[in-house]
């Protein structure tokens, strides 16, 4: 069976390379040399070349077999078997999975075939932060929490931190926005014993259009869409045209839900923002309330890009505890436990001296 | 000298726009005297004939029974018979000699319905003792929950019966002010319990307990709610603000048209119509003199 996946190996040692975001090179862990991008891609060129068209024919072949039984390669679990070409132990992956490592020899392998035709990303963002960035981010993220149970922070190790290119649709677009209002303008005077309130009453309406560029969607169902929208933004300055040299080291994943599916999303955030920019502009009324109103964001268009997540998670009291931090900024969330005990420590730690000052307060005069 | 000129034109006035029944029972024989006054003259329309008589004939009882007259008048507007309530109160009793026997005794209800004013006033020594300044409270607080609901034939019936029962304590040497609490308010004016709006600082402890109890709990609610929210971090964005396009709105249509205005007055609540009844609800206002003594205020 053909090669489908390639290994990134040092052309010094062969040692395996990683792609190191702090340098933007890669870099090998055993001699230290590093190689830039399009050194890599050069080298690999061919051989990723060769891995897609295996990954194709790999593809083909399970579809034409699909058609008469069950996928031999592909069981009802939906994992993907590949072969390490350094070791020849045998990769267990995800449909998705494009970019991941050998569990025995620890090379970093990339399947090229994942990235084929339409799969093929547009962009890239590279790590910039490395993953003591990310341990360190949560440790920091810790400090403040008041009602966060010590033994967490205390016990806590992290279980498994990865860093994950997370397939992005980032959609552009414009939005038409027609609204009408019904606005007042209040006048209050005195006119002897009598306050007089005059309301001017008004029928405003305001159509435009506003223009959106890359709102990103994440298109993986493994990512929780709030996570994924709370470590934005990220920095689309530094977005480079994909290559798979970016993902040695990483995990990657190509898209499982697809652009038609994830603009949902991005057309309603930026309906949101637009119906809130179009009635900023009805300045001068007491109160302006909408009655009506049409906001569309007709025909996005999408880019796929691949955009650096760091993923941690966490185990403590039999739960699991799941953190994402932005590979570009460092911006990092996750829900953290709740002490009950430190919860009602703090409720009546307030309440009981407040009530004491009050109640000296309105009884001492008595 | 000037003021009570003034004030007897204005009578002469209240007399030849409230009084034509008063004028008409008059024979001519009589017409050198003051017209005869019913008990119940309700000029403003509020009673029905039937209510009318009713407490007509009620009010003549209750007076010939205790020797002390009780009077209800309504008018549309006390402005346009004199400047102050009390005044055109006291002119009508005084003008047309109204109460019982040589010492007139007697009590006079007087509302006037344009700013819902309403005036109690005692004369003589029965009608001053119970208008007097405890007193007073327990006659107002019968009739003013009905004015205030629009009951007139309630009110002014409650309003006969508490006269009457006060008189009956009076006569019965019993004490005519048990019940009534009286309580100064921060503002130097006397409120009755019911209807004392400083009551909840000076007195009542519930409403204090209440705050006690109430705001440090809301208030640590609030901080704890604070800090739970701080460990929830993960919320799907609802705005795309970062990613539009600078400058790139454009406004097709940009139309405000007038409709119509709307416009609403309200009475300013000011220090003068406060002390005199500060609106529904509010306290009232004694008054003593001229053989006088009553109250005055809102209802």
């Amino acid at each position: 069976m053909p090669v489908q996946i390639t290994n990134y190996q040092c052309p010094a040692c062969t040692g395996p390379l990683h792609f190191v975001g702090k340098s933007g090179r890669l870099e090998c862990e055993y001699c230290g040399s590093s190689f830039s991008v399009k050194e890599i891609e050069a080298l690999y060129k061919d051989k990723e070349a060769a891995a897609a068209a295996a990954g194709v024919q790999a593809q083909s072949a399970e579809a034409a077999q699909a058609a008469e039984e069950y996928s031999f390669q592909q069981g009802a679990d939906g994992l993907k078997v590949y072969s390490c070409p350094s070791c020849g132990a045998e990769l267990f992956c995800d449909e998705t999975t494009a970019a991941t490592s050998c569990p025995y020899c620890g090379n970093p392998t990339v399947v090229p075939g994942q990235f084929h035709g339409q799969q093929k990303p547009d962009y890239v963002l590279p790590f910039k932060l490395d993953k003591n960035a990310a341990v360190a981010a949560l440790k920091n993220f810790y400090k403040g929490k008041k009602l966060l149970p010590r033994a967490f922070s205390d016990q806590n190790h992290i279980e498994e931190i990865k860093g994950v290119y997370v397939p992005f649709w980032l959609f552009d677009g414009r939005v038409s926005a027609d609204i009408r209002y019904a606005a007042t303008r209040v006048r209050s005077y005195t006119s002897g014993k009598y306050r007089i309130t005059e309301t001017d009453h008004f029928d405003v309406r305001r159509a435009g259009t506003l223009d959106f560029r890359r709102i990103p969607a994440d298109g993986s169902t493994k990512m929780p869409d709030a996570m994924m929208d709370s470590i934005e933004p990220f920095d689309y300055d530094e977005l480079k045209s994909f290559s798979t040299a970016y993902l040695p080291g990483f995990l990657a994943d190509i898209y499982d839900v697809p652009a038609e599916d994830a603009s949902e999303r991005a057309v309603r955030r930026a309906c949101a923002t637009s119906a809130a920019k179009i009635g900023g502009t009805a300045v001068g009324y007491s109160t302006c309330t909408p009655v009506s109103q049409q906001v569309d964001m007709p025909r996005p268009r999408a880019k796929y890009a691949l955009l650096p997540v760091w993923m941690l998670s966490t185990r403590w009291n039999g739960k699991n505890y799941l953190f994402a931090m932005n590979g570009q900024t460092g911006k990092l969330i996750g829900d953290l436990p709740v002490s009950m005990g430190k919860f009602w420590a703090w409720f009546f730690g307030i309440a009981a001296p407040l009530a004491g000052i009050l109640a000296a307060i309105l009884f001492g005069a008595m | 000298m000037k003021k009570r000129l003034f004030s007897l034109v204005l009578i002469l006035l209240l007399l030849a726009a409230l009084l034509p029944a008063a004028f008409a029972e008059q024979s001519a024989a009589e017409e050198t005297e003051a017209p005869v006054f019913p008990y119940v003259l309700d000029q403003a329309g509020l009673l029905s004939d039937s209510q009318r008589q009713t407490l007509e004939e009620k009010a003549a009882a209750l007076s010939e029974q205790h020797q002390c007259s009780l009077y209800v008048v309504t008018v549309e507007d006390y402005t346009q018979y004199n400047y102050n309530i009390v005044t055109a109160t006291q002119g009508i009793f005084n003008y047309y000699h109204l109460g019982w026997g040589d010492g007139q005794d007697g009590v006079i209800l007087l509302l006037s319905m344009k700013e819902r004013d309403f005036d109690l006033d005692g004369h003589g020594s029965k009608g001053e003792t119970i208008c007097g300044y405890e007193s007073r409270w327990l006659i107002e607080d019968e009739f003013l929950d009905n004015f205030r609901n629009n009951d007139w034939y309630g009110g002014f019936k409650d309003y006969l019966d508490v006269c009457d029962k006060q008189l009956t304590k009076l006569e019965n040497g019993e004490d005519i002010t048990a019940g009534a609490d009286i309580i100064t308010g921060p503002d130097g004016l006397d409120y009755h319990s019911y209807n004392n709006p400083y009551a909840s600082t000076e007195r009542s402890i519930l409403p204090r307990l209440l705050v006690v109890i109430f705001v440090p709990l809301v208030v640590a609610l609030i901080v704890c709610m604070s800090l739970k929210g701080q460990m929830k971090t993960a919320r799907e964005a609802t705005g795309a603000d970062e990613y539009l396009v600078p400058q790139s709105m454009k406004l097709n249509v940009q139309e405000d048209r007038f409709t119509h205005r709307t416009r609403t007055q309200t009475l300013i609540e000011t220090d003068s119509n406060h002390r005199s009844g500060g609106g529904g609800g509010g306290g009232s206002s004694f008054h003593s003199g001229g053989g006088f003594s009553g109250s005055s205020g809102k209802f």
